[in-house]
C-alpha cells in the first residue's frame, strides 16, 4: 500500500481520551474515543460529563491521561505535553452560551473567528446559524435559542477541530431546544466538525449522535450506538426519566406535511415555506403501537415499519420501529404481552397531527 | 492668597498619589480577588493597615522611612517635606480604598467568560484587555474616582512628611488649617467650598459609575476574600 495513504488513514478525527483526574471526594476516570460524526454523552448529573469535556477543551489539567484530538496528542502526562485551551483548538460551547455581554452579536462571532485557528467565513457560519437579523443585537436582547445559535456560531467561526457542546439547550423551550438541535445538525452536515454532546434530554442526543457514551460516577458504563445507549439510560433511570422525544430532522412538503426520509407526517398547521428544513418532535409515550391495520381513527399519521428492538423495565417498554427512520413507542409491559410484540414484528405506528412538534 | 496655586498643588497630589496607587491596587486588587491562597488574606490585611491607623501615624511612619534613622540611612532624606512625598502619603492613605474597589470591580467580571474568551483561542492579554478589563471599567473608574477623593481631601499624613510650605507642600487641606490657626475664617472658608465642590462632583461621579457597574466600591472583607472563586459544575 501506498505509504502516504497508509498515513493518512492512521490519523484518525475525532477524539481519543484516557484520563484520571480527582476533584474533592470526586474522581473522573474515563477512557472513550469519539469519532468524526456527533457523539452523545449522557448520565446522571455529577456524572463527570462537563468535567470531562473540560478535560479536552484544556480548561481542566487532569492529573494523568492522554487526550488527542484528530491525531495530535494535546495532553500526555508521561511525556509532559499540556497544550493550554488557547491553542488546543476544542471549542466547548456552555449552557448559557456564555456570550460576552458587551459586545453585539457581530462582534462575539468576529472574536471567535479572530482568535480561532481556522479559515471559516463568519457570513457563511451566519447563514447557517440563521443569525443574520440578529448581529447588530446586544446578547442580553436576545432569546434563549438565539443566544445558543450565537454561541454556536462564535465557535464554529473559531474553526475548531472539535466542537464540545456542554448541555447547550438544557435551559430553552421544546420548540427553542429542538430549532437548536436541528441547526447543530445542519452545522455538522456543513462543516463536518466533530462534536461531543452532552445533553440531560436524551431526545437530542437521540436525534443528532450516531454513538453515545454514557457516564456515571465519573466512569463510562457504556458506550456504542446512541439509541441503544439512550433506551438502556432511560429505563435504568426509572419511569420518571422516560421522556424519549423522537427528533427527526425533515422539510415543510405542504401547509400541514412535513417530509422525513421516505415518510411523511401529519403536523398541526404550519406557516413555514415550503423545502424549508425544519426539526419535528413527537413523544415516545404519545405513539400507539398497532399489530395488524389499525381501524379507521381521527388520529393523521399512520406509519407502518418493523420493530428493530425492544426492551423492558419496571413495566414499562420501548419498541423502536423503523418506518423508513427509527422512531422509539413508549407502551406497557401488559401491551407488549397482549399484542405478541416482538422484534422483526411488522407494526403501525398511530399518532395525532397535534403530537408532532414542528420548530 | 494664591487659591490657583493651592488647588494646583493639591489636584498635584492626588493624581500623582493616584498614578502611583494604581499599579499597586491593581496587583493587590487582583490578588484578592483572584489569588489563592492564605497570603490572601495578609495581602489583604497589609493594604487595608492604612484605613486603620490615625493618618498622622501613616505621615510619621513616612518620615521615619525617609529620615536619617530609618532603613536607608537618610539616603531618601532628599524626599522629606517635598511635593512628591505629598503624595506619597496620599497614595498610601487612599491605597485601601482604591484596592477594594478594583477588587469588588474584578468579582463582577464572571471567570466563565474569560475562560471562554480563552477556549477560543485568546492569549491572556488579549482576554486582560478585550473581557475583562471592559466589563470591570465601571467599577474600576469608581475606584479611581474614590481613590482621587480621598487623596484630595488628605491632610494628617501629609503635613507631617511633606510639611506645609507655601508654593511647594501647601495644598487646600493644610491652607485651611494655615487660615484658621491665623484666624482668616474668610479664606478658609473659600478653600473649603472649593474642596466640597471638587469632592461632590467627584462622588456624583463616582456613584453613578457605580450605580452602573453594580460595583459600589464598598466590598465586605468576606466578598472579597471567596474561599475558591467561581467553580464550574462537574455535571
Amino acid at each position: 500500500m501506498d505509504p502516504v495513504v497508509l498515513e493518512a488513514e492512521t490519523v484518525s478525527a475525532g477524539v481519543e481520551v484516557d484520563v484520571r483526574h480527582r476533584l474533592d471526594d470526586f474522581t473522573l476516570d474515563v477512557s472513550a474515543k469519539f469519532g468524526p460524526g456527533i457523539s452523545g454523552l449522557i448520565g446522571p448529573s455529577g456524572a463527570g460529563k462537563s468535567t470531562l469535556l473540560a478535560c479536552i477543551a484544556g480548561l481542566t489539567k487532569p492529573e494523568a491521561g492522554r487526550v488527542v484530538i484528530n491525531g495530535d496528542a494535546v495532553f500526555d502526562s508521561t511525556s509532559g505535553v499540556h497544550v493550554g485551551t488557547d491553542h488546543r483548538n476544542a471549542v466547548l460551547v456552555h449552557q448559557h452560551g456564555n456570550l460576552f455581554p458587551h459586545m453585539t452579536v457581530r462582534r462575539n462571532v468576529e472574536y471567535g473567528q479572530r482568535h480561532g485557528e481556522g479559515d471559516v467565513e463568519v457570513d457563511e457560519v451566519v447563514d447557517a446559524l440563521g443569525i443574520a437579523r440578529l448581529m447588530d443585537r446586544q446578547p442580553y436582547s436576545l432569546s434563549g435559542g438565539q443566544r445558543q445559535r450565537v454561541a454556536v456560531a462564535r465557535a464554529v467561526a473559531a474553526g475548531p477541530a472539535v466542537l464540545l457542546l456542554d448541555e447547550p439547550v438544557a435551559s430553552l423551550d421544546a420548540k427553542s431546544r429542538n430549532e437548536v438541535v436541528m441547526y447543530l445538525h445542519d452545522v455538522h452536515e456543513r462543516y463536518s466538525i466533530p462534536m461531543v454532546y452532552v445533553s440531560h434530554a436524551l431526545s437530542d442526543v437521540l436525534a443528532l449522535a450516531d454513538e453515545t457514551l454514557t457516564m456515571a460516577d465519573g466512569k463510562s458504563v457504556g458506550f456504542g450506538d446512541t439509541r441503544g445507549q439512550v433506551i438502556s439510560a432511560a429505563q435504568s433511570g426509572g419511569s420518571d426519566a422516560i421522556h424519549i422525544d423522537n427528533v427527526l430532522f425533515g422539510r415543510v412538503v405542504s401547509d400541514d406535511q412535513v417530509a422525513v426520509g421516505r415518510s411523511v407526517l401529519h403536523t398541526p398547521r404550519l406557516d413555514r415555506p415550503i423545502g424549508e428544513s425544519v426539526a419535528v418532535s413527537v413523544r415516545a409515550s404519545e405513539i400507539i403501537v398497532s399489530v395488524g391495520t389499525p381501524s379507521p381513527s381521527s388520529a393523521r399519521n399512520v406509519l407502518s415499519g418493523r420493530v428493530v428492538a425492544l426492551t423492558e423495565s419496571a413495566g414499562v417498554a420501548l419498541a423502536t420501529v423503523d418506518i423508513g427512520v427509527e422512531f422509539t413507542a413508549e407502551l406497557t409491559q401488559h401491551s407488549v404481552e397482549e399484542l405478541c410484540l416482538s422484534e422483526g414484528a411488522n407494526v403501525h405506528l398511530v399518532f395525532k397531527a397535534s403530537s408532532v412538534v414542528v420548530s | 492668597m494664591a487659591y490657583l496655586e493651592i488647588l494646583f498643588i493639591s489636584l498635584r497630589a492626588a493624581l500623582v498619589a493616584l498614578a502611583i496607587v494604581v499599579p499597586v491596587a491593581a496587583v493587590a486588587g487582583w490578588y484578592i480577588a483572584r489569588g489563592r491562597g492564605r497570603l490572601r488574606h495578609l495581602v489583604d490585611m497589609v493594604v487595608m493597615l492604612p484605613l486603620a491607623l490615625p493618618p498622622v501615624v501613616v505621615g510619621f511612619v513616612l518620615l521615619w522611612l525617609v529620615g536619617a534613622r530609618g532603613p536607608f540611612g537618610g539616603g531618601l532624606s532628599g524626599l522629606a517635606f517635598t511635593w512628591f512625598m505629598m503624595s506619597v502619603a496620599s497614595a498610601i492613605v487612599a491605597l485601601p480604598l482604591v484596592v477594594r474597589s478594583f477588587a469588588a470591580a474584578l468579582l463582577t467580571v464572571d471567570v466563565q467568560l474569560e475562560m471562554t474568551a480563552r477556549n477560543l483561542g485568546a492569549s491572556r492579554l488579549r482576554v486582560l484587555l478585550t473581557i475583562t478589563l471592559p466589563l470591570a471599567r465601571r467599577g474600576l473608574a469608581a475606584g479611581l474616582l474614590l481613590g482621587f477623593v480621598r487623596a484630595f481631601a488628605e491632610f494628617g499624613a501629609t503635613i507631617v512628611v511633606a510639611g506645609n510650605i507655601p508654593g511647594q507642600t501647601q495644598g487646600i487641606p493644610s491652607a485651611v488649617w494655615t487660615e484658621i490657626s491665623t484666624g482668616d475664617y474668610g479664606t478658609a472658608w473659600v478653600l473649603s467650598a472649593v474642596s466640597l465642590a471638587i469632592g461632590l462632583i467627584a462622588l456624583v461621579a463616582h456613584n453613578v459609575i457605580a450605580d452602573r457597574s453594580g460595583a459600589t466600591g464598598s466590598v465586605s472583607p468576606s466578598e472579597a476574600i471567596a474561599p475558591d472563586g467561581p467553580r464550574g459544575s462537574r455535571g
